[in-house]
């Protein structure tokens, strides 16, 4: 120990034996006219700035040397080691306790330095860990940067494990040069009795890692893994690395948290759009299929001797049921697509909102027992990102919509306009309205309700999907008797228009 | 003279009525339920028009598609059910002329057809002009009239217009357009497409928001009448 601490202090040494050889030199070729005080307070000066720059180990050899050095060249008997007087000795004694008391001060104060750095740069770790570990978005890449931030730090190799109810140790992420296997029974051992063991601990000194479990009510068992510590190891580094664990731990299981959170309302909105497709199967398909399988059944029954017009009501029936399915499974595969995400809103074409209505409103105009519809276009040219074919399929449901509860004499009007920085899409009928207290919410638990007739719910909840994946909104305004007016936003996306 | 008709079509209950509908319409029609039996009737008779039901038991609709337009530049008029979307765009794109999206009513398919017979009858007449009410353009000048006063378009929009009255009646595309136009690059730029063909309808309909010459096919192309 000395021998190393030594070796250390060589270079201080030779400059010591240097400076003091030089200090000698000067004073005794030159300045022999100076009195034995002020050379000794000069030398009293080497031996403190020896004990401030260096040890006390070499400012105690500066004390003797210099002691030795004065009794040889500056004090009576000159160049003889006899010491001629209780001076001398007294200086020795002087330069011992300065030696001393300086350098024990000194290495005081540059302890505390060191510690406060050390301590600054591990809650600044500490920091940093919980910003990288906040930004992670899903449990794995949390796992996997946090053991290569904790990896990195300490210059060691770590994993992270999770232990099953049946014993099973399962590594979730590991960082560092090597991968290693945590030894089994301390690993049981360490999470059992939930505290930190290895190398430098109570438990477990000669493991030769660290196991710091943590997790245990509701959360998965895990442990914090770091292989190699150093085995020198002082408390405040194992309360270091404890303090890195929980922090880690506390990310993991509220990212964890989030997740199941997350995975719940995707499996709520699931159960949701199952429900509403139920709904709308019995609700929409099988009182048409009921008509039309019962109207071919007469046809085809030839006791039933139908005259010409009875005939001809079924068939109209059978064809005006089978057009009604047509629109109600359009419905439900638009359900469909828009639930299995095959939609994606990022994935959108340009679409300028003026094509698709006159497209969809040409259709209406087609038939020939068509409700004159009038378009009012009172903005062209500004696009929006959309599906052509699904909004073309919400707009188609709000004109059948209308065209159904229309009494009026006016033609329905399909408008589009801007407001602020949403394009509007508005259909409008004149008649009773929508019913009061009518929301699209509830469609499929009000479906007894003598009101909502056939196909009057699902189109509107398709209209509201619809605009939902395209980050619009649905906005409905009906006054009872005088007519309703149905109207989606949606953003509006400017282009470069230079080619 | 009957037009004759070759319907490939595998569903008993599509074909069932279909053949006897399309005949008592006056098309001589042949039938044939798969893309091999379709192969072996096109290699013996000619026929003004073929009908293909995209979803048949030997092959895609793209193998068909590509095994017709490799002997025969006779129309081709798609039937598809709504799963096979993208599937449609490919066959157009490969060469298909018109689709029809089940279900569909008889009516629809006849005057498809009809629609479609007439424009080949026009096109082999080696008919430069394109007439459809009062718009005329020639495709061999290139000049463009609107009762009877010549329309001024952008080099755009006049490469536009001349695409779509190459095959009148024909879906072209959005890709298709804007590879012709633009360039292969910028097949997912259909806003430049959006604009130029507002500006061109602009500039040809007489009310430019219920355009009567350039349709729309939604999420498709565009065609013209």
């Amino acid at each position: 120990m000395h021998l190393q601490n030594l070796k250390h202090h060589i270079k201080d040494l030779l400059l010591l034996a240097a400076g003091l050889g030089l200090l000698t030199l000067l004073f005794h070729e030159y300045f022999s006219f100076l009195d034995a005080t002020s050379i000794a307070m000069l030398y009293l000066l080497a031996v403190l700035s020896s004990a401030y720059f260096s040890s006390f180990l070499v400012a105690f050899i500066t004390s003797v040397f210099s002691f030795l050095l004065i009794n040889y060249f500056f004090v009576e008997p000159k160049y003889t080691f006899q010491v001629g007087s209780m001076h001398s000795w007294l200086l020795l004694l002087t330069f011992l306790i300065v030696s001393f008391v300086v350098s024990t001060i000194i290495k005081q104060l540059k302890d505390q330095k060191l510690n406060a750095e050390k301590s600054s740069a591990q809650s600044q770790f500490l920091k940093s860990l919980a910003e990288s570990l906040s930004e992670q978005k899903n449990s794995q890449a949390l796992l996997d940067t946090g053991c290569a931030l904790i990896s990195s730090k300490l210059g060691r190799a770590v994993i992270i494990v999770r232990l099953t109810e049946d014993k099973q140790c399962i590594l979730l992420s590991h960082a560092g040069v090597h991968k290693f296997i945590p030894n089994q029974p301390s690993l049981r051992w360490a999470v059992e009795s939930s505290k930190m063991i290895g190398t430098g601990t109570k438990d477990w000194p000669d493991l030769q890692q660290w196991i710091m479990p943590f997790g245990r009510f509701q959360t998965p068992v895990c442990a914090l893994v770091i292989d190699q510590p150093p085995i020198d190891a002082k408390e405040a580094e194992l309360l270091f690395v404890t303090l890195i664990c929980n922090q880690f731990a506390t990310a993991y299981f509220r990212c964890l948290s989030q997740e199941q959170v997350q995975k719940s309302e995707i499996r709520a909105k699931e159960e949701s759009f199952k429900k509403t497709l139920l709904a709308s199967l019995s609700h929409d398909m099988r009182t048409p299929l009921t008509a039309i399988l019962g109207s071919t059944n007469a046809l085809l029954d030839s006791q039933l001797n139908l005259d010409e017009k009875q005939r001809l009501d079924l068939t109209y029936s059978i064809r005006f049921e089978s057009e009604y399915l047509i629109r109600a499974s359009e419905n439900v595969l638009a359900l469909v697509k828009l639930n299995t995400g095959s939609v994606d809103s990022s994935k959108m074409d340009w679409q300028l909102p003026e094509e698709i209505i006159s497209a969809v409103v040409s259709r209406y105009k087609a038939r020939v027992d068509g409700q004159p519809i009038a378009i009012k276009l009172s903005q062209t040219g500004l696009f929006i990102k959309a599906d052509a074919l699904l909004l073309a399929q919400a707009l188609a449901n709000l004109i059948d919509n209308a065209i159904k509860w229309h009494t009026g004499e006016n033609p329905i009007e399909v408008c589009l306009y801007q407001e602020n920085a949403l394009l509007s899409i508005a259909v409008k009928n004149q008649g009773k309205g929508f019913p009061e207290g009518y929301a699209i919410e509830n469609f499929g638990k009000t479906s007894s309700d003598g009101v909502l007739s056939r196909g009057f719910g699902l189109g509107l909840v398709i209209v509201k999907e619809i605009v939902n994946v395209h980050n619009g909104l649905l906005e409905i305004q009906s006054l009872p008797s005088v007519g309703a007016t149905v109207t989606m936003r949606f953003p509006i996306v400017y282009v470069d228009e230079t080619l | 003279m009957t037009s004759q008709l070759l319907l490939i079509e595998d569903d008993a209950h599509i074909f069932q009525f279909l053949v006897p509908s399309l005949s008592a319409k006056g098309f001589h029609v042949k039938h044939a339920l798969t893309k091999h039996q379709a192969e072996a009737l096109l290699s013996v008779n000619t026929f003004d028009i073929v009908i293909l039901d995209l979803g048949l038991p030997d092959g895609k609709g793209e193998d068909v598609i590509r095994a017709i337009r490799a002997i025969s530049d006779v129309p081709i008029l798609i039937l598809s059910a709504k799963q096979e979307e993208s599937d449609k765009v490919n066959c157009l794109n490969l060469g298909a002329d018109d689709y029809l999206v089940k279900p569909f009513g008889i009516d629809e398919l006849v005057a498809r057809i009809r629609a479609s017979l007439r424009r080949s009858a026009m096109m082999t007449m080696r008919d430069h002009e394109y007439q459809h009410e009062g718009l005329t353009i020639n495709r061999v000048t290139g000049i463009v009239t609107k009762h009877n006063k010549e329309v001024h378009l952008s080099p755009i929009e006049h490469q536009l217009l001349m695409m779509l009255a190459a095959k009148p009646g024909s879906i072209v595309t959005h890709s298709q357009l804007l590879a012709g136009v633009w360039g292969q690059e910028y097949l997912s730029d259909t806003h430049y497409l959006r604009i130029h063909i507002g500006r061109l309808r602009a500039k040809i309909e007489d009310v430019p928001a219920t355009p009567e010459y350039i349709l729309t096919e939604l999420g498709i192309g565009y065609r013209l009448i």
